[in-house]
Formats: C-alpha cells, structure tokens, sequence
C-alpha cells in the first residue's frame, strides 16, 4: 500500500512542478557503415536510422502514459560524423548532414546529433571536410546538431582548431543571418565532451559506446525550486546546509522517475540501456527556470554577488542526490545556464544583472559552459575565439565539460534582442568588455599542452 | 444451505471483527484464538472514524466447528457490542491469481458530490479491474478539493487506450482531475 504523502507528493511534482523527462536520445552508432561511396553511405544512414528508430517517439509516448509522466523530447545521437565520414568532402559531407535530417524527419525526432568531430590534438582530414561543412550543414538543415572536442584535460586546448571554430560560427551566423543566426545554436564547442550526452547541441555517439543505446536527460528545476519554496515558508531560517538536503532529495526523486522510465523505453526497443544525464535543464518557462532558484535562495538575481555560490552549492547538491538515485550517471550531470532558453536569466542578462563575465566565472562550478549566448555581430573570430578558449581553460584545468554556444547575431548590437524559437527562446544580446583585444594572442596558434592534471597515472 | 456452510467443519477461516475502536480489541480476539489453539497467519485492520474492522486468517491445529467459533467470539465480546463474521477458507487459490494484471494507482481531485465512487467505480467493474486499496477523504492543502485514491489491478488483456478513456471521460462528466499510472513510479520517486 502506498502512502498518501507518496501518491500526492508525485502528482503535485507533475501537475504543479514541471516534472518531465527532458530528453530520450537514442544512440545509433554508423560505424560499420563507413564506405567511400557517398551515395550508398546517405541510402545506408536513412536506412539504419529509420529503422532503428521507426518506434522511438510511439514507445516514448506510450511509456510517459504508462507512468504520467511525459517524455518531451525524442532524439537521436549517431556516431560523429567526421570520423564515418572520413573520407568524404565537406560537399559530401552537406549531403549526408541533409541525409541525417531527412531520417530524424521520417522518425519524427526533435533533433539529431553527432555531426560532429573530435579535434583537441589535432585535425585529421576528415574533421577539416566536416568543419568546413557545418555551417552550410546546420543551415540547409533544421533537426541536426553539431560538436567539436577542441580541448581535454589530457590533451590540452587545440588552439588552431578554437580559431577554426570561431572562423565556423560567424560563418553560420552569416548564412543564417535572417533567423538571428540560428545555425549557431546548433553548434557547441566543447572542452571534455562525454560520450553519452542525450543533449543537444552536444550528443553524439561515442567510439567505446554499443551498436544502439538508451541514454535519457531529466530535468526538473520547477521542481527544486518548489521543493526549496515550500521548506522555507516552512522554516524561515533555513540554512544552506538544510537547502543542500533538501535539493539532494528532490534530485534523487526527479533521477528516479527518469530512470525508470528510460529503463523501460530501452527495455521495449530491445536495446541496452545506458546513462541518466542529471542535468537541471530549464525551458523558456515562468517555473521552469533555473534563474529561479538563484531567486528563491534569496539573491535578487541571478548574477548577484553570490551567484557561484549558489550555483556550486546547487550542481554539488543535484549530483550527490542523483548519484545516489541511479548507478548510470552521465553526460552532462550538473546544471545548465543557457541564457536564452531560460526565461529568468534571459531576463536578468536583459537587465544588466548577468554579464559574460559573471557567466563565464559561473560555468567554473557547473555543467555546461557559455550556453546560448547571443553576442554582438560585429565581434570578430578572433574574439570568439578568446571567449571559447577561457570556456576551455576552465574545462581542461578543473576536469570537468565546458563548452561554448555563441551566436554573434549578424546585423545587432548588445542590447537588441534575438529570436531564435521554440525551448531555443530568446535572449538579449550581451556586450563583450574588452573586445578586440585577443588577437595577437589567438593568432600564435599551436597547442596549450596538456595541464598537470593530466598526469594522473 | 447457510446453516450446512455455518456448521462447516474446517482448519482454516477467515475472521472479521467490527465495532466501536478502542484499546484491546486486537489483544482479547487474538488471545481467544490462542486458548482455542488458532494460529493468526495473516492479519489486517483499518480505522474510519473511529470505527475498527479487522480480518485475521487463522489455522487450528484441530478441525474446528465454524460454529462454534464464531459463538465464543460473540460470547466473549458481548459487552464490546462487537460483531464477528467468519468464513472457512477452502479453495487456497485466490479467484483473481490466474488473470495477469499490473498494478495501478488512480486518483482523482475535485469537488465532493454524491456519486463520484459509484462513477469512477463503474467503469472499474466494466472492465474488470480490481480495487485492491481505496482511500477518499485524503487531506490536501485546499479543502474544497476532495482527493481519492484506487489502488487497481489492471488486466494485461483489456485495452488498456480504451479504459484510460473511458476514466478520463468519465471523471469529466464528474469535474474531477484524474490520473491514471503504473504504481511503480511512485515507489521508484519516494523509495530508497
């Protein structure tokens, strides 16, 4: 017999809290299909993806009805792109971007990664044809994603490929400069990129991942935020280490209920199951914000001197709950801070609260990095390219993911807003202090070697 | 008929207890069972307002009269205006174990009227789905909001589309909010 407490606990996360699970990516590895005819290589990427995915959407669905509790977004992550289609040229590899797209279509997934490539020590042919295709890539397509690894913690940042990448999203930017340069946010740079991530702009299928596997995004800042609400109108004084308590919980709830459903969905499409990623992942909703929290912890706003604080205090909380909810953590695991796709720091980056350099201190204690940052469309490459490489520094040195999706949105200045749509949102354009003073340094190139923190072994 | 079934000499019966709650009732209907050589191998007991309803399953060592089990029992409680009702239980396999089913929880929230169990009820019985606990009356934090809970075995053979229609459907023409979920999700969020 269930408690009534349990019963109407769940429900009110559900009804009132924003409970989902953000996310259901299937992984799809292509590597036995590479071949160096192009031709057959689309026919066989349409052909394994429509047919390991015909079902994905329906089982996610009817999984969600089965336990009330909704699956918003069925994706799919395949094998990174630049290593299948190694010996393609960028033209090709446009093809079989439009290929990928047309098959996440036909299944009717929200989004498909793994354009991608993995560069942190250096460029191999494959990865420049598939550099120089994304930004038609991402433009002539609208469900793909795409990555790049230019930096680890045992490698070092591949400074020459930060350029590369900088050099990439102005020219998205350019090509897609009637939707506020939409292509950008389908692009991220990463610093340690996970193998597992189901979400976008980074999934894709790692090399040491199974021919097909389940990895599933929770999300659940409504329901943090509620949770910590209801326990200080209980308790007026609550202290931090009491808030830590509770956020521990209500993550161990939100990974449980993630898990099981994800287990299930696996279960029903024959394929194993892989990892719950235990990220805060907000939408461009009142409730469903992580900014919120900030709000209910007592700062004024996100920004607010305290701000990392808080957020250390949060991504530390979220991960001790849900590593002990689940023993198949991965991907991402802490919480995001995309501006534009949550409501309240989109609004407190309006104001002047959150600035770039108060983002990118906070990227220093979670997951992911500069997330959907719209910047001004007169900053030049090599400025980007300074923004991305501090983003990895502080990956590469403190082990951990970071990344960058910047969309310097062509034709605006900082304080114009740009609109890119749907959970994307949209966000006021942000200045950058100090611009156009990076590049006599980005332009040495080279490596920045591995730290000493490599030298674990 | 009913005086052969009351005469039944058996082993094995069901007892159930109701009356006014107070302490003690488990204490002296147990210890009657003892003295007269009753194994208890299952119990259980709910309150209502004040109200006590209790069933016990017990096993004698001896075969045992039916009636005059149940004479003792009211002999016994005679003061304690308790009333007792026992059943032989011959058939050890429950009547539903053949049918698989999985288990669900249903509530519905809204405003208190007559009828709203017989109407969610029905649909239950039309397709056979079995209630295994009900709970109404639970306390929320409005109180114009009346909560109820079903605890339900759903066959795996019915069309399960179709019943989760035919509840939703029906908790509208009563204005109430239903959900309808597999049990599990509430144990995988609030157990360790």
């Amino acid at each position: 017999m269930l408690t009534e407490k349990e019963v109407l606990g769940t429900l009110e996360m559900l009804r009132n809290e924003h409970l989902d699970v953000r996310t259901v990516t299937l992984g799809i590895s292509l590597f036995d299909l590479a071949t160096h005819d192009s031709v057959l290589f689309r026919d066989r990427l349409k052909a394994r993806i429509t047919g390991m995915a015909s079902s994905l959407v329906d089982v996610c669905n009817e999984v969600g009805d089965i336990y009330g509790i909704p699956v918003v977004n069925k994706r799919i992550s395949v094998s990174p792109m630049a290593v299948v289609g190694a010996p393609f040229s960028s033209r090709e590899l446009v093809l079989a971007a439009m290929a990928l797209d047309q098959a996440a279509q036909a299944v009717n997934v929200d989004f498909i990664g793994g354009f991608s490539a993995l560069v942190e020590k250096g460029l191999a042919r494959g990865d420049l044809s598939l550099i120089e295709a994304m930004p038609e890539a991402l433009t002539s397509t609208s469900r793909l994603c795409g990555s790049c690894n230019v930096a680890t913690t045992a490698a070092g940042i591949n400074m020459d490929a930060v350029l590369l990448l900088a050099k990439t999203i102005k020219t998205a930017a350019a090509l897609t400069a009637d939707r506020d340069g939409l292509a950008c946010a389908k692009l991220g740079v990463f610093a340690n990129i996970p193998q597992d991530v189901p979400f976008m702009a980074g999934a894709y299928l790692g090399v040491g991942e199974p021919n097909a596997v389940i990895n599933l995004g929770v999300s659940g800042p409504g329901v943090v935020k509620k949770a910590l609400q209801r326990a200080m109108q209980a308790d007026a004084h609550l202290s931090l280490d009491e808030v830590s308590q509770i956020i521990k919980r209500t993550a161990f709830k939100v990974t449980r209920a993630g898990e099981l459903i994800g287990r299930e969905v696996a279960k029903r499409l024959n394929v194993p199951f892989g990892v719950v990623d235990l990220s805060l992942a907000p939408t461009p909703n009142v409730g469903d914000s992580v900014g919120e929290i900030f709000q209910v912890l007592g700062l004024s706003h996100i920004g607010a001197p305290g701000s990392t604080a808080a957020l250390a205090l949060l991504n530390d909380a979220v991960k001790k709950g849900g590593a002990f909810a689940s023993s198949s953590v991965g991907g991402f695991s802490g919480a995001f801070i995309p501006v534009s796709e949550d409501l309240n720091i989109a609004e407190a980056a309006a104001a002047g609260h959150l600035t770039l350099h108060k983002l990118e201190a906070l990227t220093s204690v979670c997951s992911v990095g500069l997330d959907m940052v719209a910047l001004p469309g007169d900053t030049s490459a090599e400025t980007l390219a300074g923004i991305i490489a501090d983003e990895m520094a502080i990956g590469v040195i403190n082990r951990k993911t970071t990344a960058a999706r910047l969309i310097p949105v062509p034709g605006k200045k900082a304080g114009d807003k740009a609109y890119f749509g749907g959970l994307l949102g949209e966000a006021t354009i942000m200045p950058v202090p100090g611009a156009a003073g990076s590049e006599k340094f980005i332009t040495l190139g080279g490596r920045i070697p591995a730290p000493l923190q490599s030298l674990g072994n | 008929m009913q005086q052969s079934q009351r005469n039944h000499e058996t082993r094995k019966l069901v007892i159930a207890v109701f009356g006014r709650d107070r302490p003690g009732i488990v204490a002296r209907v147990s210890g009657l069972l003892a003295r007269m050589g009753c194994n208890i191998e299952d119990a259980s007991q709910t309150l209502l307002h004040g109200r006590f309803a209790g069933m016990f399953v017990v096993r004698s060592m001896k075969t045992l009269a039916q009636d005059h089990l149940q004479q003792r029992l009211e002999k016994n409680f005679q003061e304690q205006e308790l009333i007792f009702w026992t059943s032989p239980v011959e058939d050890e396999t429950m009547p539903m174990a053949s049918v698989a089913t999985a288990p669900f929880v249903i509530t519905t929230t809204g405003p208190d009227q007559v009828g709203l169990v017989a109407g969610i009820t029905e649909i239950l019985a039309q397709f056979e789905v079995n209630i295994t606990d009900l709970r109404a009356n639970v306390k929320t934090e409005d109180a114009s909001q009346w909560v109820m809970i079903y605890e339900v075995d759903v066959p795996e053979r019915i069309d399960r589309k179709q019943f989760r229609q035919a509840l939703y459907t029906r908790a509208e023409t009563l204005g109430q909010q239903l959900s309808l979920q597999h049990r599990d999700i509430f144990e995988a969020v609030h157990r360790v």
